[in-house]
């Protein structure tokens, strides 16, 4: 008998639902950042459990682009925080970037 | 209850534990070693759920690359700049009732769907499951049916690469807005001297502040 499929999912909606409250609560830029791959892998962990309840291999081929895309999402975002601090303002607050704000 | 339940019991209390240290310690260092702990919890969910090449490319990209990857940004930045002032946002009196609201409903989604419609209908063995996640089969479907997609990937990944590079490199244009700030000084400083000598007479409010660059 495997691991209930209900307690797999339940994990990854605390997880996923944990990496929310970061996004939304935290202002530094990069636990806002952490907080996302925490979303993503708790995206996997579902992807992953479906996968070994149906039988079927596609869960486990998402899971593969999902790390491609979260690799270079991470790599893009910070250099994008890099260069937003070396150029634009010294901080790592994100109420302190509104460069967009109207 | 069977061991691979009781174990997976252990690693989610060990994720969740950790995925709140995440959001919650103040120092980013320490949230980076706390996620590197919940990926490396995720990574054992996965082989108990026999996919053993996803837990394998789990650690070696989050934990190996990408974690690294933070920690070396914040090598380079100065942190501590960072963490003046408050670090939660205003909104937290409101956010977190919804939070918790939103997890009883995604707990709820998650129960109820597997019991409305009895998942998993046909039960897959452990053998049957390890032969689907073996790398032999995901190599062939990823060649195959998902070809196109993972020549996509691989342009994701260059563009990723170039996007990196231009946007945190120490391009050309820098150096050349280096250069023109000095110009400027240059002739702030002239200007000045010409005004103080007397050869010639500049109006105040032309005459730039001293302090400006």
């Amino acid at each position: 008998m495997p691991i209930p499929l209900n307690y797999l999912l339940a994990t990854a909606a605390v997880l996923f639902m944990i990496g929310l409250a970061g996004v939304i609560l935290r202002r530094n830029l990069l636990i806002i950042f952490m907080s996302i791959e925490l979303m993503l892998n708790a995206t996997n962990l579902n992807l992953v459990a479906f996968s070994r309840y149906l039988g079927n291999v596609n869960g486990q081929i998402f899971v593969f682009f999902v790390l491609v895309v979260a690799a270079a999402e991470a790599a893009v975002g910070l250099a994008i925080i890099v260069a937003l601090v070396r150029h634009y303002k010294d901080s790592l607050n994100a109420d302190d970037f509104n460069l967009l704000k109207g | 209850m069977n061991a691979s339940t009781v174990i997976f019991i252990i690693l989610a209390a060990v994720a969740v534990v950790s995925g709140l240290n995440v959001i919650f310690r103040r120092n980013p260092v320490h949230s980076a070693v706390f996620l590197a702990f919940t990926i490396v919890c995720i990574a054992g969910m996965f082989i108990l759920l026999n996919a053993e090449f996803i837990a394998a490319i789990e650690v070696i990209i989050y934990a190996g690359a990408i974690i690294v990857l933070f920690l070396f940004t914040m090598m380079l930045l100065d942190i501590r700049g960072g963490m003046a002032g408050r670090q939660l946002q205003g909104q937290y009196k409101i956010a977190f009732p919804v939070a918790i609201l939103l997890l009883a409903a995604l707990v709820a989604v998650a129960i109820g769907t597997v019991q409305l419609t009895g998942l998993p209908a046909a039960q897959i063995s452990s053998a049957q499951a390890a032969q689907i996640g073996s790398v032999q089969n995901l190599g062939q479907e990823l060649y195959s049916n998902f070809l196109l997609p993972f020549e996509v990937a691989s342009l994701v990944l260059t563009v990723g690469l170039v996007g990196a590079i231009g946007l945190a490199g120490r391009g050309p244009e820098d150096a050349g807005e280096a250069e023109r700030v000095k110009d400027a000084e240059v002739f702030d400083a002239e200007l000045r001297e010409a005004e103080q000598v007397g050869e010639m007479h500049i109006p105040e409010d032309i005459l730039p502040a001293a302090s400006q660059h």
